[in-house]
């Protein structure tokens, strides 16, 4: 089975800073992979690179076949790219148009794509809309009127309307209640269940990760410390950084701990991450 | 049910400028057919008589009935700010979404530009063009909407940048939607307020600018009516004790100045928008 | 006020213009004790925290008391207020947006000490490159500018302006919420080293359960504007009082290994505006919800040195911990 999505010796550079130091993965169809790393770590910036909102420095990006190593203008070709990869993004304030209802906003993303008329249209609304479970009133109503996880249902029926085969959830519900946010884990489970759709999640949360993901990279300063089965990678960390990392999250008995100094830097001279 | 709704987000200060607007629209619409007396017609005789029964606000320096010149003038004088914002706007929305979409070179040219206009004040180029292209509301309109791009266009690249960056235009960009549908369909109507709030505070300027560019007698030219010619030539009146006509025009500019300003911070800060 | 308690918050209603934020807080923190306050958006934990600070929105209308050692805090004004400021000190979520970006750290570290309590000058920077150093900063950050530092190092120069009055209760609303998990972890390591240095009281307030449950000695749980439990954290997971801790535990997804599916709880949290006035807020989600649930308020009562705001709470007792469930 070829991969969705190969990601060879990815490298951004902005001015001197290095913020993603030659990565390389793949996800196979099906798959859900997690990119885990704290904040400099480059984890949103190869998601940026991967959707075409950020260009690579260096490296080679492939999807569903066709190479997309570089960002691209036209809308016809945004457009086919667009069928292969879609994103939820962090942030269910911003990432509506706070004018449009979920109707509108996932209706327009269907115009964009097919010639469709108007009652092919509106019924395909409907199944999406019922997909992340949306009801009558939730579907009508401008975000304003929407909470914070019914958003990010909207923001994932909207992704979805270009029937991508990857999905990309760039922290999508790291802003969500405790309550929500495993609701929406249930409902991204329950997608990839029907449609067979890949994740790439992009993660601080361990938690979530081991919940979501079969794989996991574990990033820092913008280079790859370690990757591997999402069991092994948390159950038995090998790099002192994802040990770092799993020592960090609280837990009954935790006695959090003051670092006297922070951990060497990658001799391969990635960004220095800053002493505490 | 619908006053009491109104009242509540406009307040009074909001329904008077909303009247004073209207009763303005009504004019510039109907005004010469509203005059009771003919607005260009001299009769000397009678010439800076004051208020009297029939004619409220008295003759002006050529005898002309001050009112009825006002309600004829009432069209040029907000046509032409009308057209000054219109074009100005148009203009600079168009190059602020550029400079805001493309940004790198056609950012810096685009700014750069609007760096050299900023520095041709707006009356200048007025003249300029009323030397070239005639005295005229017409040439002087286009000169003060290209005079006043640069604002605009500054005002509106900051407001473009901003909703630009936001997730949800980036959605759009990687669904695969066309730069038209973007900026039209989702980033100008997200810039409403600021649009509402430039396109106010600019057509007080302009209807400022066009009284004084009348003033000097390159706008409309006498005998048309039109506010600032009719400050322009009854002004010698003041200094004669007869102030009445040149103060009158005056105030009507000022007044709807006022009115416009009030009536769109009103409406931005009831976020009727 | 019950005697050994340093704070007390008793029947706390607020509501601003329609809404009722709060509904019936109670809370006592003792000294140098942790208390955490956990709940989801429309709680009412940051109300609460605001209120105890007197930093309520302008139009907020109270009911209810909040008593420091004998007195009422809701009556300071002036310099009693000013004085009070000084005993209880809080520390927000998004250092950023409580700093003024364009002066300098130093400033703003001295200024409350150099205003509110007259010290000069060079004391004030002083005790500023003290504390700044106990928080295992640099003092040569005294001269930055906000922007230059870190989020977790602009956190920790918060926490060091919050301790320079030597506060007895320190608040912190989400402190490490923002930062990273690694940072997060050596803010709390701070928080703890401090309260012992200092002899403060902490209430700390946070959405993660966990975080709570490790770092607290006590922790309160809210929901719609009302605490519905109060219980030592150590208790908190194996042996909840209310179903909605327990509920909210077993909503997370495990560090330890992939659940075939999270027990997500159905609907939303509600806010104190959308409860009802005369019926148990949480019983619509509610697993064990019984008929009268929906018919009367629960007050919160004590439980096994704990305290539950539920009908149900001492038949449900020792059913409700993730063990049971398993």
């Amino acid at each position: 089975m070829p991969d969705v999505l190969q990601v060879q010796n990815l490298r951004k550079e902005f001015g001197d800073l290095i913020a993603v130091d030659d990565v390389s993965f793949a996800i196979g169809e099906g798959e859900s992979l997690a990119i885990v790393g704290e904040s400099g770590s480059g984890k949103t910036t190869i998601a940026k690179m991967i959707v075409g909102l950020e260009r690579p420095t260096g490296g080679r990006i492939v999807a569903c076949g066709h190479d997309r190593s570089a960002p691209v203008r036209s809308a016809k070709k945004r457009r086919e790219r667009g069928r292969e990869v879609q994103i939820v993004f962090q942030d269910p304030y911003t990432s509506l148009d706070p004018r449009h209802s979920a109707e509108a906003a996932i209706e327009e993303v269907l115009r964009v794509h097919h010639g469709w008329d108007k009652g092919r249209r509106r019924a395909r609304v409907a199944e999406l809309a019922d997909l992340v479970g949306l009801d009558e009133r939730q579907r009508a109503v401008p975000p304003r009127a929407l909470s914070g996880g019914q958003r990010q249902r909207v923001a994932i029926a909207r992704a979805l309307a270009a029937e991508p085969r990857i999905l990309i959830l760039d922290e999508s519900v790291a802003a969500l209640d405790v309550s929500i946010q495993a609701q929406v884990l249930n409902l991204l489970a329950d997608i990839r269940d029907a449609t067979g759709i890949s994740y790439l999640l992009i993660s601080h949360d361990l938690a979530v990760v081991r919940q979501l993901a079969e794989r996991v990279i574990v990033m820092r300063g913008g280079a790859v410390v370690e990757q591997g089965p999402t069991g092994d990678v948390l159950d038995h960390p090998q790099h002192p950084y994802t040990r770092l990392l799993r020592e960090s999250v609280p837990r009954p008995g935790w006695k959090p701990q003051r670092r006297v100094s922070a951990l060497p830097v990658s001799d391969r001279g990635a960004c220095p991450v800053p002493v505490w | 049910m619908k006053r009491g709704l109104m009242n509540r987000k406009l307040g009074a200060a909001g329904i008077i400028s909303a009247v004073v607007i209207g009763v303005a629209v009504l004019a510039a619409v109907a005004g010469p057919g509203l005059a009771p007396d003919n607005p260009t017609l001299p009769d000397l005789q009678i010439a800076w008589v004051g208020p009297v029964a029939g004619h409220l606000l008295g003759f002006d320096f050529e005898g002309r009935d001050v009112l009825s010149r006002l309600l004829a003038g009432a069209q040029s004088s907000m046509l032409g700010p009308l057209v000054v914002v219109s074009l100005a706007m148009a203009g600079g929305a168009v190059f602020a979404l550029t400079a805001a979409w493309r940004r790198g070179a056609a950012d810096a040219v685009i700014s750069s530009g609007m760096d050299v206009l900023f520095a041709f004040p707006g009356i200048l180029l007025a003249v300029l063009a009323t030397t070239v292209f005639g005295a005229g509301l017409t040439a002087a309109a286009v000169a003060l909407a290209i005079a006043y791009l640069p604002y605009v266009a500054r005002v509106l690249r900051s407001g473009a940048l901003r909703e630009r960056n936001q997730p949800y235009v980036q959605a759009l960009e990687v669904q695969g939607a066309s730069v038209p549908r973007i900026c039209f369909g989702h980033v100008l109507p997200n810039m409403s307020r600021i649009i509402v709030a430039q396109s106010t505070v600019l057509f007080g300027y302009a209807m400022v600018d066009l009284a004084a560019i009348s003033f000097l007698g390159l706008g409309v030219q006498p005998p048309a009516a039109n506010w600032g010619v009719m400050i322009s030539e009854n002004e010698p009146g003041i200094l004669q004790g007869y102030p009445l006509p040149a103060l009158a025009a005056g105030a009507c500019v000022v007044a709807v100045v006022i009115a416009v300003n009030v009536l769109g911070e009103r409406l931005l800060d009831k976020a009727v928008l | 006020m019950a005697i050994g308690n340093l704070l007390e918050v008793k029947g706390l209603q607020i509501s601003i213009g329609d809404a009722n934020v709060l509904r019936g807080v109670d809370l006592a923190i003792r000294p140098r004790e942790v208390l955490g306050l956990v709940g989801e958006s429309g709680s009412g934990k940051s109300m609460t925290a605001r209120a105890i600070a007197r930093l309520l929105p302008r139009g907020a209308r109270s009911e209810g008391t909040i008593t420091l050692g004998d007195a009422d805090v809701g009556t300071f004004e002036g310099s009693a207020l000013r004085r009070y400021r000084g005993q209880v000190a809080m520390v927000f979520q998004d250092p950023r947006a409580h700093i003024n970006p364009v002066r300098r750290v130093g400033d703003f570290m001295t200024e409350a000490l150099r205003t509110n309590q007259g010290v000069q000058k060079a004391e004030a920077y002083d005790r500023a490159a003290d504390m700044l150093s106990q928080v295992g900063l640099d003092t040569r950050n005294l001269s930055r500018y906000p922007h230059e530092l870190s989020g977790g190092m602009l956190q920790r120069v918060m926490i060091a302006s919050a301790l320079l009055t030597r506060p007895r209760l320190l608040l912190a609303d989400e402190p490490s919420t923002a930062l990273d998990v690694t940072t997060q972890a050596e803010v709390m390591a701070i928080l703890a080293e401090l309260r012992n240095d200092f002899d403060m009281a902490l209430l700390f307030i946070t959405h993660d359960l966990e975080l709570a449950a490790a770092v607290c000695d006590r922790t309160a749980v809210m929901y719609a504007g009302q605490v519905v439990e109060v219980r030592d954290s150590e208790l908190l997971h194996t042996d909840p009082l209310h179903p909605y801790t327990a509920a909210l535990a077993a909503a997370r997804p495990d560090i330890g290994r992939t659940q075939p599916r999270l027990r997500a709880i159905p609907g939303r949290p509600l806010s104190g505006s959308e409860a009802p006035a005369d019926a148990c807020a949480f019983a619509p989600r509610c697993v064990h919800a019984a008929s009268a649930c929906g018919q009367m308020m629960p007050e919160l009562v004590e439980l096994d040195g704990g305290r539950s705001r539920c009908l149900r709470a001492a038949e449900l007792r020792g059913t409700l911990g993730v063990t049971a469930d398993a």
